[in-house]
């Protein structure tokens, strides 16, 4: 089987840099970060900045390195790669926190790389250099503030991190390959996943929050069940030449999507664990992400892409409609 | 002497006086004794012994001429009348010289077959004869007669050109000639030796004389013509020759052999067809089987006829004939055909002694020969004289005199190529290289044959070289370790060959896909191992086995580079289930898993293959390999030191290994106390010496090179020298260095096409503060062999810019600096040491901008530096204030620059004002000379408009008056009508119409006229109004650049707007469509 996916358009004013994250928004927005520093907000429609004549917040000096949108699409959290993190609140436009988490200020604070917020937009979790997860608030008036440290008990430095859509668990992913699955509840460890032996880059929940799919630089996806035992991957999915450093997951679970250093995108057919669309870009594809949105049946469903050249791109499965 | 014409064909002989008795000499007697007698008893003059005796000759009875001349001289010298012997003595001569015509020339002692030990040779006879010339000279001269004479002279120089004395001979000859220009048997001496001598034309001349001089001369001089005729290119002439020979002397075997060496010739050519060549090839042998029937002592024949035997199989009648070629021939050539032939003949039978010895007998005589000194180096090579061999095709085709022969060159190059015992490695390496020239002169000796036949190789010799698969196998051997190109070229054109012939050599297949596979054609190299894998199956089941592993691994090693890992991996599993002891799939395993960052496992599937190994010195280097690579420098030295002290001291590997770990651990010995420096000095000479070494060894090995130029480069043996050269010498000093060791890496790269040398360079420039070009090397190692992925390379890329910046006061590079510093943290968040060179950079830049004219900077940047500097004091507090136990920079540093910071972002206001100021002064003498230019176009507008206007009302004057014009014309026509009508009743149509045409005519005529104007006026004024916005725009151009920008960006702008509206309605009608669809 394989599946067809159409360019639609580009965003209209790219980014100066290469786009290290994308969000599309369950409002038809997609939110690009860049190495530039800068962050935007497109419609997903025709690809313009969103709303029209919106000032987006002053660019940062230093890339952005980390993007968590909230899944009523409302709310946007990124994070520099200092581990400046900010809360933009994406109906009126206003960054409603900020966050200079490379400040010291107890001995477990540290400076985020990977930053991703709770679904219920109340608190945000934080991984970097120490391998811990830390909770932080993500209400404006304490944003920040440390709520708990869930440790992961090795001191690798922790490359991505993921609430799941239930918000009961999180997915922290080390530079040495491992992916540290806590419940949030009890503020405990609940597995370890030893599927790769390089750098994770890249987490992504299924919709159900009991698959976690993981992008690594051995070039390889694999298909983790949360539910069962330890250790358990379900699927790999091989095919790309190079690091993946991007993942994520079609809403109605079925289709698994890639983006690597080897300029190219995959869709990947979870249920038969086989690439089915492979797209070739012209730089480093650094983020995937599906609409949100459930594909009308027969359709594939649509995706962003951001890349070296600074460009959001919108992908259509063939067939589909482009709205 | 036989061909004297006489007049009767009877001798009378006067017996005391009166008694005549007449010899019939038409039946004479084969016992002379009655003669004899008859010859003493009568006191006959010379003459008639003579010629009696030569009559007997004539008949074949040569021992009785020889006895009347015997008992001439007896009986004349009893008479005491020995003038008259000369003639005898003449006789005598040459009787000798025709036993001597069949006589051996050379007597084979140990001959096998043709065994003439009891024979007396041509030289025995030839003495004789020159004894008899003497004598008789001596007659002549007691007698008082002088040594001269026709007879006497001719003697002479028939036994001097049978000696092969040709000089004398020719002597002879044209003696007699002076006297007699008519003698034939001069003539025909004289013809032979111009033949000898190579002057064809000549000596045919010579030939034909002789011919009409006498038509039945015999020997025919006919023979002769077709020799020369032959020799002059004549081919058919020489043909007819022989033939009209053949028909006046039917028994003559010299014509019948020459045509039979003809016909045989003939059948070799190509350009018969097969019936031909058999009927041709059928002739020649029995024309040749003829004469040697008639003469069964010609050298020629026997060597023509011993080539049949040979052809046939029956060596014991061919060895007999070379043999009789041996001992007969009377030239050398046939000589050489003789020792050839005979050297064939046991070469076939298997005695290769006597074969050498043939072939060496054929040599010495003619050293030049080829199929000769082919012969020997075969017989040599097959008695393992190597060197022997290639001593003889060597002297055959180097000069003097060099040959040129493809089939001996061939057999050199591959002798060349071929290890022999005894020859050390950097000879063979010589040897190696003159095999390859050997070849590529083959190669090109083949390609002019082909260029000059048109497409076909000439001689069957050539064509069979240049399709010998074998000879291009062997020439991609020779190429193997040093061009793949001439490798690849060498073994395609061997599959070409293999595919042609219809049968494909598996290995041949592999080999190709194996060069391709090399050159990154995965796709073409994949295709060749699964054909070669097919073809394999056709081989002997062990074979077919041991190939089909082989071609399995590259296959496995394949799909490795293709990213096919699990392929990959189920091929080595596969390989290992046949084979467990596979070492080489075992390495692959462990490199796949230190791939995959496995590195316990690999590590134990390492050492598991080691334990039963041991000795494997790949297994042993990619051991080393991968200890130095999973951080075990320590382990791994020992390692290396063990394979190098108890297995292979001379291994290349281990010794750069071994430097290179030196080499390491002293650059990482941070330590500055004068003990630990001298330590770091020695380790930076032992791995010197280490990689000195391996270079020894291999004096191409480019890591090696390359090791050695890094230590040059950074001085490290002289840098750390206890007495330090002063600031600017070493400077030079460092350029001087980088400047070395770019030209190894310039040499390094070609061999090792690898990232690694790019980074050297890279770097090497970087010390000569070459910026640009330390970029440009350290992008290309990035992008081409890195995949960008490489933080070292980025954070050097990232330091150049910066460098550059600082250098060059560039804003735009300092920002590069940045990017790159953020490219390397993105990849490798967890090096606070790249953080901090971000916080450099960002204040950094800061700084420059300050430093920079305001023309040369604009506010926009000016604010984003400020506002990145402000964020490095951030950077720098929380830097300053890490508590962790090791960080990678200076804490107190970080402290100081924050200070810095401070103080500069103190200048920050000040600097902002500046620029705000020069901008809006810039923006404001922009918006003045817009205005101006505005109320310029607006001037020249209403100029324009009224001109216009002025225009308008001129025409409207005009066309006034034209119409009264007109009206004024219709009345003028209406009254000329009613004078016509009222002149011509008759015809009222016509002048009606030349009127009308008048009419329209005159009012036509002004109305163009007046429109043209008009028209003409009107995109003038137009024109004019373009020309002015040109102009205009032209003069916004030549206005100073920051206006322009200005200008422009508002031109941006305004085309955004333009555009954007466009797009979204383009957008949604697309939306539309889409819609549409979906419904339908």
């Amino acid at each position: 089987m394989s599946l067809a996916f159409l360019h639609a358009h580009d965003c209209s004013e790219p980014h100066s840099d290469a786009v290290w994250g994308v969000a599309w928004t369950a409002k038809d927005t997609a939110i690009s970060i860049s190495a530039d520093g800068s962050v935007k907000q497109w419609s997903s429609i025709v690809g313009q900045p969103h709303p029209p004549n919106a000032a987006f917040p002053t660019p940062h000096t230093l890339a952005q390195v980390s993007l968590s949108v909230t899944p009523d699409g409302s709310k946007a959290l990124y994070n520099s790669i200092e581990g400046l993190t900010s809360l933009w609140n994406l109906e009126n436009g206003e960054v409603i926190g900020t966050f200079e988490s490379f400040t010291k200020k107890t001995d477990e604070s540290e400076p985020s790389w990977a930053v991703s917020i709770h679904p219920s937009g109340e608190t945000y979790a934080s991984t970097g250099a120490s391998g811990n997860v830390l909770i932080h608030s993500a209400k404006p008036e304490s944003f920040g503030e440390r709520r708990t440290t869930l440790s992961s008990g090795r001191p690798k430095f922790g490359m991505a991190c993921a609430y799941s859509p239930d918000g009961r668990r999180i997915a922290m992913s080390s530079e040495t390959g491992q992916i540290y699955i806590f419940d949030v509840e009890s503020s405990a460890l609940s597995f370890t996943f030893t599927s790769h032996a390089m750098s994770v880059r890249s987490l992504a929940w299924s919709p159900d929050s009991n698959l976690l799919l993981s992008g690594s630089e051995d070039k390889r996806l694999v298909l983790h069940d949360v539910r069962s035992a330890p250790g358990a991957a379900v699927a790999s999915f091989s095919g790309h030449t190079s690091w993946i450093l991007s993942t994520d997951i079609s809403p109605d679970g079925r289709l698994g999507l890639s983006g690597s250093a080897d300029k190219s995108i995959k869709v990947w057919d979870i249920g038969a664990r086989a690439a089915v669309s492979t797209i070739q870009d012209t730089g480093e594809v650094w983020s995937v992400s599906w609409r949100p949105k459930v594909p009308a049946v027969g359709s594939p469903g649509a995706f962003i892409s951001g890349g070296e050249d600074g460009v959001v791109r919108w992908w259509r499965g063939a067939g589909s409609g482009g709205s | 002497m036989d061909d004297t014409a006489f007049p009767g064909r009877s001798v009378d002989i006067e017996l005391g006086g009166q008694e005549v008795i007449t010899i019939d000499l038409d039946n004479l007697d084969p016992n002379p004794d009655d003669v004899l007698d008859l010859l003493k008893d009568g006191q006959c003059t010379v003459f008639v012994w003579t010629k009696l005796a030569g009559e007997y000759w004539r008949r074949g009875y040569l021992e009785a001429a020889e006895r009347i001349a015997n008992s001439a001289i007896e009986s004349f010298q009893s008479n005491g009348s020995t003038s008259s012997l000369p003639p005898i003595y003449s006789l005598l001569a040459n009787i000798q010289i025709a036993y001597a015509r069949k006589a051996p020339k050379l007597i084979l002692k140990d001959a096998q077959q043709d065994i003439m030990v009891s024979e007396k040779s041509k030289e025995y006879y030839y003495n004789i004869a020159a004894q008899h010339l003497n004598l008789g000279e001596r007659a002549g001269a007691e007698s008082g007669e002088g040594v001269g004479g026709t007879l006497a002279f001719l003697t002479r120089g028939i036994q001097q050109l049978a000696t092969r004395s040709m000089d004398d001979a020719m002597r002879s000859f044209e003696g007699v000639l002076a006297v007699k220009p008519t003698n034939l048997v001069a003539l025909l001496g004289k013809a032979r030796i111009l033949y000898a001598r190579r002057n064809f034309r000549e000596a045919l001349r010579v030939f034909q004389d002789v011919l009409r001089y006498n038509p039945n001369c015999t020997p025919d001089p006919r023979i002769g013509i077709g020799l020369c005729l032959w020799a002059m290119d004549h081919k058919a002439k020489a043909k007819e020759a022989w033939q009209r020979s053949l028909e006046v002397n039917p028994s003559e075997w010299s014509a019948q052999l020459l045509l039979g060496l003809e016909e045989i010739n003939a059948s070799k050519t190509d350009q018969i067809s097969e019936d031909e060549k058999k009927h041709a090839f059928l002739t020649g042998t029995k024309l040749v089987e003829r004469a040697f029937h008639a003469n069964n002592r010609s050298a020629a024949a026997a060597n023509a006829l011993c080539e049949l035997f040979l052809r046939k199989g029956n060596h014991t009648r061919a060895l007999k004939l070379a043999e009789r070629t041996i001992q007969f021939a009377d030239t050398l050539a046939i000589l050489t055909e003789g020792y050839l032939r005979a050297g064939r003949v046991a070469h076939a039978s298997g005695s290769v002694s006597q074969a050498t010895k043939f072939y060496t007998s054929a040599v010495e005589g003619q050293p030049k020969n080829i199929a000769g000194a082919i012969g020997l180096a075969q017989m040599q090579a097959l008695n393992g004289e190597m060197a022997a061999a290639i001593h003889t095709l060597d002297t055959l085709i180097q000069p003097p005199n060099p040959q040129r022969a493809i089939e001996a060159t061939v057999m050199l190059a591959s002798f060349r190529a071929q290890v022999r015992p005894g020859v050390s490695s950097s000879d063979l390496t010589q040897e190696k290289v003159r095999s390859r020239e050997l070849f590529d002169r083959v190669g090109k000796d083949l390609e002019l044959e082909e260029a000059r036949t048109g497409g076909h190789p000439s001689s069957k010799i050539s064509h069979g070289i240049a399709e010998d698969v074998e000879m291009h196998v062997e020439i991609a051997r020779l190429w193997q370790e040093e061009n793949l190109d001439r490798m690849g070229k060498a073994l395609k054109e061997a599959l070409k060959i293999s595919q042609a012939a219809g049968k494909t050599d598996p290995r041949l297949i592999n080999n190709i896909g194996v060069l391709h596979h090399l050159e990154g054609n995965l796709l073409e190299a994949q295709t060749m191992y699964e054909n070669s894998l097919i073809s394999a199956t056709a081989l002997a089941t062990e074979e077919a086995e041991r190939w089909s592993t082989t071609v399995l691994y590259n296959l496995a090693r394949l799909y490795e580079d293709e990213g096919e890992d699990n392929l990959a991996k189920d091929a080595y599993e596969k390989l290992l289930s046949r084979h467990p002891e596979y070492t080489d799939a075992k390495i692959r395993q462990a490199q796949m898993l230190t791939k995959a960052n496995r590195l316990n496992d690999a590590h134990d599937l390492l050492k598991q293959t080691l334990a039963t190994q041991k000795e494997n010195a790949e297994l042993r280097a990619f051991y080393t390999y991968f200890l130095i690579h999973s951080g075990s420098p320590k382990v791994a030295k020992e390692f290396v030191f063990t394979t190098l002290k108890e297995h292979d001291k001379h291994d290349v590997y281990s010794l750069c290994a071994a430097a290179w770990i030196h080499y390491h651990q002293s650059r990482e010995n941070r330590d500055t106390n004068p003990k630990a420096l001298e330590e770091k000095k020695r380790g930076f000479q032992r791995s010197a010496e280490f990689y000195d070494r391996a270079l020894q060894l291999d004096p191409m090995c480019a890591f090696a090179a390359q090791g050695l130029a890094i230590i040059t480069a950074e001085d490290s043996l002289g840098s750390i020298a206890p007495t330090r050269t002063p600031g600017v010498d070493e400077g030079r000093k460092r350029l001087q260095n980088a400047r070395e060791a770019l030209d190894i890496f310039a040499k390094v790269r070609e061999s090792n096409n690898d990232g690694s040398v790019y980074f050297n360079i890279g770097h090497c420039y970087y010390a000569r503060d070459e910026f640009d070009r330390a970029i440009e090397s350290y992008e290309t190692a990035s992008e081409r062999f890195y995949n960008g992925q490489n933080v070292p390379v980025l954070l050097c890329l990232c330091r150049s810019w910066y460098a550059k910046a600082m250098k060059d006061q560039s804003y735009v590079a300092i920002k590069s600096a940045l990017k790159y510093a953020q490219a390397a943290l993105h990849i490798y968040p967890n090096d606070r040491a790249i953080l901090y060179n971000i916080a450099m950079i960002q204040q950094k830049s800061a700084e420059l901008l300050f430093s920079v004219k305001v023309s040369k900077r604009t506010l926009t940047d000016l604010q984003r530096v400020i506002d990145s500097a402000a964020n490095a004091q951030k950077l720098f507090a929380s830097l300053a204030a890490d508590k962790s136990a090791v960080v990678p920079y200076d804490r107190e540093i970080a402290g100081h620059r924050r200070k810095y910071g401070d103080s500069l972002l103190r200048k920050a206001e000040e600097h902002l004002a500046n620029q705000r100021k020069f901008e809006t002064e810039t923006q404001s003498r922009l918006d003045a000379a817009r205005q101006r230019r505005q109320e310029e176009k607006e001037r020249i507008e209403a100029l324009e408009r009224a001109r216009l206007e002025e225009q308008r009302i001129e025409a409207e004057k005009l066309a006034e008056e034209r119409r009264l014009a007109r009206e004024q014309a219709m009345e003028w026509t209406r009254e000329a009508r009613i004078e016509s009508d009222e002149e011509k009743e008759r015809r009222p149509k016509k002048p009606k119409k030349p009127k009308a045409d008048v009419v329209s005519g005159d009012e036509g005529e002004p109305k163009k006229k007046r429109r043209g104007k008009l028209k003409k006026a009107e995109p003038a004024s137009e024109q004019d109004d373009d020309e002015q916005a040109m102009f205009s725009e032209e003069e916004g151009v030549e206005k100073p650049a920051k206006k322009r920008i200005t200008k422009k960006r508002v031109v941006r702008d305004d085309d955004e707007e333009d555009v954007n509206p466009r797009k979204k309605q383009f957008k949604s009608k697309e939306m539309l469509s889409d819609t549409d669809e979906e419904m339908s």
